[in-house]
């Protein structure tokens, strides 16, 4: 039996042997490993809460923007039934406008995942507003029918539902940019990115509507 | 919305002082000052801003842009509430345009203020009166908000929060005891701060300045 010197260990050969030392590198490397995992941890759930609160300014924007077209497509009924009493009056136009209207989808609900689905709805909506226009047009020539209280009344409604929309369209833009902009800068793209179509690039509403205009008359 | 103009371009005012501005230059120191009043105790009554402001042009913009924008730069109107309406008149470009905020919309509608453009602004302005005609819309706004003494219907906090309201009356007057037993000087100066602070705004002439309303575009434009 070897002899007990300092170097050899107190116990025999086949016992568990004890480390000398806690803080190996071993330890060393792994605490730092796992500091880095906790900071990446704590950054990946900023961008992602960032990302979210974004989100959630286009969406209730998006709400917003529903709003304003129901407004819209409301108004179409107690337009069409005004326009239609008058004599004589042409009526193709409010077939189309009738029509437009209809081919007008439900609400969504929540915001387009796709710039292709807010083309969609945008190119819906600016049919009904065209078909709009053009009753509004036509309606120029019927001076008896301008002149009623009703349908003025119906106009400024519909005038001011038309400035509606286009403000809350721009709102929206902005609220888009906000989230574009954070979602594609990086890093946080690489966070956007881990959690596939959540936070998918929000699509903008393009150009201006084909929306009523009413005429400047100048004296 | 219109042609783009650039931001650089784009005609901006610095947030009136009182509840009348008139750059234009087009209405009499009587009426300003009545109007503006009038408009002051209209607030002080029931929180509603109103507000008027007389310019030459908006700089090409088209003037429901202008509106909006300018609408949500003065922060007409209490933030949450959203209870201001404007008057915009241009004399030169011959447009005026009655922005409403979210919260006056179903009272003074875009029917309403469409009528009051096109019965009461409009034909004093075309005939040269543009005192009569910014008197007139403004009498007319205020009727529409029924507002003509200020008895607007106050904003109703609702059950819930009211008994939180009286809990957290509760407890911050509590609190100010405890802090007045154990830090006498400190409660003192709180509560000269407090009430100096309110007596500081008061004594500053009590001008306009924008609550944080907003506008979505409510409201209805004329022009002659």
């Amino acid at each position: 039996m070897p002899a007990y010197t300092p170097s050899s260990p107190a116990f025999g050969p086949g016992e568990a042997r004890l480390p000398h030392r806690i803080w190996g590198p071993g330890t060393f490397i792994v605490a730092i490993v796992a500091g880095l995992l906790v900071l990446s941890g704590i950054f990946v759930a900023s961008r992602f809460n960032s990302l979210v609160r974004l989100d959630q300014a286009v969406q209730s924007q998006w709400a917003q923007v529903e709003n304003v077209y129901q407004r819209r497509s409301d108004l179409v009924p107690n337009l069409v039934e005004t326009v239609k009493g008058a004599a004589g009056f042409e009526k193709s136009t409010l077939l189309e406008v009738t029509e437009a209207r209809a081919k007008v989808a439900a609400p969504l609900g929540r915001a387009p995942e796709t710039p292709e689905e807010l083309e969609r709805y945008q190119a819906q909506q600016e049919q009904l507003g065209s078909a709009l226009a053009r009753l509004m047009v036509v309606v120029e020539a019927y001076p008896q029918l301008k002149a009623t209280e009703n349908f003025r009344d119906l106009q400024s409604q519909l005038e001011g539902t038309e400035n509606r929309i286009a403000v809350e369209r721009m709102r929206f833009n902005e609220a888009a940019r906000s989230f574009n902009s954070t979602r594609d800068s990086f890093p946080t793209n690489l966070v956007a990115g881990m959690f596939g179509h959540r936070f998918a690039e929000k699509g903008y509403f393009k150009a201006r509507e084909q929306a009523y205009q009413p005429p400047a008359v100048r004296f | 919305m219109g042609r783009l103009v650039p931001l650089a371009l784009l005609f901006a005012v610095a947030a009136p002082q009182r509840w009348v501005t008139d750059d234009a230059g087009v209405l009499t120191a009587e009426v300003r000052q009545r109007l503006d009043a009038r408009l002051e105790s209209y607030e002080r009554a029931s929180g509603h801003q109103l507000l008027v402001y007389v310019g030459r042009s908006t700089g090409g913009e088209p003037i429901e842009e202008w509106a909006a924008r300018t609408f949500k730069d003065w922060r007409i109107g209490r933030k949450g509430l959203d209870d201001g309406a404007a008057l915009f008149v241009f004399v030169d470009a011959r447009a005026a345009r009655i922005e409403v905020g979210y919260g006056l919309e179903g009272v003074l509608t875009d029917a309403k203020s469409s009528r009051i453009l096109r019965e009461r602004l409009i034909p004093k302005m075309a005939a040269g009166d543009p005192n009569g005609a910014v008197a007139g819309a403004v009498d007319a706004m205020l009727a529409a908000l029924g507002g003509g003494g200020g008895e607007a219907p106050p904003f109703e906090i609702p059950e819930e929060l009211k008994r939180f309201q009286w809990i957290a009356i509760a407890v911050g007057v509590l609190a100010f005891i405890a802090l007045a037993i154990w830090k006498p000087r400190l409660a003192l100066f709180l509560l000269m701060m407090f009430t100096g602070r309110g007596g500081r705004r008061e004594g500053r002439g009590g001008g306009f300045f924008g609550k944080g309303g907003r506008s979505g575009g409510a409201g209805a434009t004329g022009r002659w």
